[in-house]
């Protein structure tokens, strides 16, 4: 296997995943190569004990999803946003768990040192998370789901307005006479084309929203640390 | 060998050898796999998360011969967490020898 075959057998395994790390990944692999060539050994041989690209892009799939389930910057789509809401919550109530069990534990080891914070800004940090942070959260899912919700049904009454207005215009249905069939396409297809506007709306903010709480749990993360 | 021991004996000796100085992809690969005998790809991935933990960090250098290199440092979330992985280390060993002496 030489360098080209290389690393489109990893581009091919990498589809699933986000373009920026895709590149990143394949990036990598491409200096790889070049490092190990100005160092005289020959293609295949670095190819080789690479390992398998196969392999390679199972452990980059597995990786990522680990940075994903403590709040990394993986995939920040809309799909991701509940379990990420969840996720929010159950590292405010560890946290919420953390923080009250450990205010006797550090009375009985002063000596020991830890990472963390001390006492009073964690708690601050878990209250705020526990009262607030966690409802709106919880508020913004169920905001942005009725929205998506809305945005589908305002779609269906447009195609619903087009097609009753065609089908009126060849068959008797009462209330719907055939002059009723240029306004009720213009009116139908303005309805349809506001409702999947909408719809992308939402579905874009659902989005920001996600990746805000993506960056709000790595706040925490690091906010629990002392930074010295 | 379980997967999750092994991935914190590699992040630990990652987050360590990056502790005393930054490396670029190539070299820290070569350090690393000739010791551990894996496969030089395997490292690649790691080190892609652990960047994504936000415990290491990347820049481009250039380099005498050739193209800019890219290299890992350590950050400062990095060695905060590589002390604690340092103690959880030293304490697995130190529990598994009691058990085989």
């Amino acid at each position: 296997m030489n360098k080209k075959e290389f690393l489109h057998e990893l581009k091919k395994n990498l589809k699933s995943i986000k373009k920026e790390d895709r590149e990143e990944i394949i990036r990598d692999y491409e200096e790889h190569f070049a490092v190990g060539k100005k160092q005289k050994r020959k293609e295949s041989e670095i190819a080789e004990s690479l390992g398998n690209p196969k392999d390679i892009a199972k452990n980059v799939k597995e990786e990522l999803k680990d940075s994903l389930s403590v709040g990394g910057m993986a995939k920040d789509t809309f799909l991701n946003f509940w379990s990420k809401t969840r996720e929010f919550a159950a590292n405010v109530f560890s946290d919420t768990k953390e923080v009250f069990s450990k205010k006797n534990k550090e009375k009985e080891k002063p000596k020991e040192k830890t990472n963390k914070r001390g006492f009073v800004p964690r708690l601050l940090l878990t209250l705020f998370n526990l009262f607030i942070g966690v409802w709106i959260a919880f508020a913004f899912y169920l905001t942005i789901g009725t929205l998506l919700i809305s945005s589908w049904a305002i779609v269906l009454t447009g195609v619903a307005m087009i097609a009753i207005s065609i089908t009126g215009f060849f068959v008797q249905i009462p209330y719907v006479s055939p002059e009723f069939l240029p306004l009720g396409i213009f009116a139908g297809l303005s309805i349809t084309s506001m409702g999947v506007l909408m719809s992308i709306a939402s579905w874009q903010l659902g989005k920001l929203f996600s990746k805000a709480i993506s960056k709000y749990l790595k706040f925490n993360k690091k906010a629990r640390l002392k930074n010295e | 060998m379980d997967t999750q021991l092994k991935k914190g004996a590699m992040d630990l000796c990652v987050l360590s050898i990056l502790e005393k100085k930054d490396y670029y992809g190539y070299e820290l690969v070569q350090k690393i796999s000739k010791v551990l005998t894996i496969s030089e790809g395997t490292l690649y991935p790691i080190l892609k998360r652990l960047k994504n933990e936000q415990w290491l960090e990347t820049y481009l250098k250039e380099s005498k011969e050739g193209p800019a290199r890219k290299y890992y440092g350590i950050t400062r979330t990095g060695k905060i967490h590589l002390k604690k992985l340092k103690e959880d280390w030293k304490e697995f060993i130190k529990k598994v020898n009691e058990i085989i002496k």
